[in-house]
């Protein structure tokens, strides 16, 4: 071994010495020992080796990092725990309920109207059904609920029961060239929609509407997304508003303003899949992750964001993290 | 979740470091760490050898990370945090003194391939061995980027100290 074969590999040779019992670094350290220039070009490495190593580890952790990591691990460690615990106390109840009268029924008529609008998309034809975001599995769980519902009730009306199936209802999609619009990052459209949250004032939203169920059938109206689904924290918040909106490229894009207690203003977009370039990146609402917005440091929001079937879901608030998760 | 706790007490500031020296933005950094120990509570189970989990914590952070930069490439942005911080970083700084920040601007600044290793070496965290296994490169490969790495850094550090800073677009500034 030479001096320059000894400096190579006692360049990866660490500052604090913990490396000293590995026996590839023996033949060299001992060259360093017997060489007065190799030796003392090892100290002065190790000693700036060692400042450079302390003022890395000197580096601040940000406060609340900790917590908003245990945080978010509590929250998926529990929401397992409640799954479990969940498939317990109902797989014994459940059996014992017969199926409703007519559920075969209403599983035909909706498998038949997503069939229906299968083939309007694969005709191209521009028509959409009005609450088509209620799936099979939807109804047929909306339609156990009720069964269970009525075991000590007088039987409510279809609508009482939320089945929100308008099969008679077919509307004009928006008066758009979707094919002119391209996809963007998901990112970018996180961005977009943060910038102008950043001033709520310029979005004149619709404060008219009282709840959630208001909300969707007035983002239906516009030809706007729906969403198919309201993380359950956001079911118990209390509306504030809705707006369709575009994205910068022309991409429709519904925003719902919820109030929530502890957390501020939370606002939901929903925008369809499609219209992203990669939102099958994204997770499901089961495995999110919560993450700092770009351009955190101008907007000061946090975001979640997941895909679930066709459409891509967005909240942005400016309620820590730690308290995120107890939206989901 | 005791498990879990020991295991965030034990790592997350290491975990943080190394994530802010690759991420050039401290709530990327920290999302890293996050996203990292989110992946342990979801496959962490499958790891038999336990005390190999501090290297898989690492691994793993490493890949999230080529992951986001795979996708940035893609999908390139202007990331206005990232953009502040440049700024800032082209201010003048009387002290110069090596402090965190100063170290971990100056690894921001090497070339992608030489940051993880030294990033890791720096943290006396793990053995050039371990840090092969991290990066998923050949043992050799480690010692010459730690090396090569090195001389960058020297570099970096003689021209901070004459009052150059390297700008983000690769051009050479004088201070003041």
């Amino acid at each position: 071994m030479d001096k320059t074969q000894a400096k190579f590999l006692l360049s990866s040779f660490r500052p604090d010495g913990a490396d000293a019992h590995l026996p590839e670094f023996a033949n060299a350290l001992k060259l360093a020992a017997e060489n007065r220039e190799l030796g003392e070009w090892l100290a002065h490495e190790r000693a700036t080796d060692a400042a450079f190593a302390k003022a890395l580890n000197d580096v601040s952790i940000p406060e609340g990092l900790r917590d908003e990591i245990l945080a978010v691990l509590a929250y998926d460690g529990n929401s397992e725990a409640e799954d479990t615990d969940l498939d317990g106390l109902f797989t014994g109840g459940m059996a014992s309920i017969a199926p409703p009268e007519g559920l075969r029924d209403h599983i035909l008529a909706a498998m038949e109207m997503e069939q229906a609008a299968a083939a309007q998309e694969n005709s191209k034809v521009t028509e959409i059904k009005v609450w088509r975001w209620l799936s099979v599995a939807a109804i047929a769980a909306a339609v156990a609920v009720g069964a269970m519902v009525t075991m000590n009730q007088p039987s409510p009306s279809k609508a009482d029961q939320g089945i929100l199936v308008n099969d008679d209802i077919l509307r004009t999609s928006p008066n758009i060239d979707r094919l002119s619009v391209q996809p963007v990052a998901v990112h970018s459209a996180v961005q977009q929609m943060a910038v102008k949250l950043k001033s709520p004032d310029q979005i004149k939203l619709n404060t008219d509407l009282d709840c959630a169920r208001a909300a969707m059938q007035f983002l239906d109206t516009k030809h706007h997304p729906v969403p198919s689904q309201l993380p359950v924290g956001l079911a118990e918040a209390k509306l504030v508003g809705a707006r369709d909106m575009y994205l910068d490229s022309g991409q429709p894009i519904s925003l719902l303003c919820f109030e929530k207690e502890g957390m501020g203003m939370v606002h939901l977009i929903v925008v369809d899949s499609a219209s992203l370039s990669d939102a099958d990146e994204l997770s499901s609402m089961k495995s999110i992750s919560l993450k700092s917005c770009y351009g955190c440091d101008l907007t000061q929001f946090n975001i979640a964001h997941w895909r679930e079937g066709k459409k891509t879901y967005m909240i942005l608030t400016k309620a820590k993290k730690k308290d995120m998760v107890n939206l989901f | 979740m005791s498990e879990f706790k020991d295991l965030v007490d034990q790592h997350y500031q290491a975990l943080y470091r190394f994530a802010y020296s690759l991420a050039k933005s401290p709530d990327r950094a920290a999302d890293l760490v996050q996203q990292t120990f989110c992946i342990w509570a979801q496959k962490g189970h499958q790891l038999k050898d336990r005390s190999k989990a501090k290297t898989w914590l690492f691994t793993t952070l490493y890949r999230e990370h080529l992951w986001h930069a795979r996708r940035s490439n893609r999908f390139p942005e202007i990331d206005l945090e990232e953009v502040d911080y440049h700024l800032h970083s082209h201010e003048p700084d009387a002290s110069r003194g090596l402090d965190g920040k100063r170290a971990v601007e100056l690894l921001q600044q090497l070339d992608e391939t030489f940051r993880a290793p030294l990033a890791l070496f720096f943290l006396q965290q793990h053995s050039y061995k371990e840090i092969a296994a991290i990066l998923d490169v050949p043992m050799g490969t480690v010692m010459s980027r730690i090396s090569r790495g090195k001389d960058q850094l020297r570099a970096k550090m003689r021209d901070d100290a004459e009052g150059k800073i390297i700008s983000i677009e690769g051009k050479v500034k004088k201070n003041g």
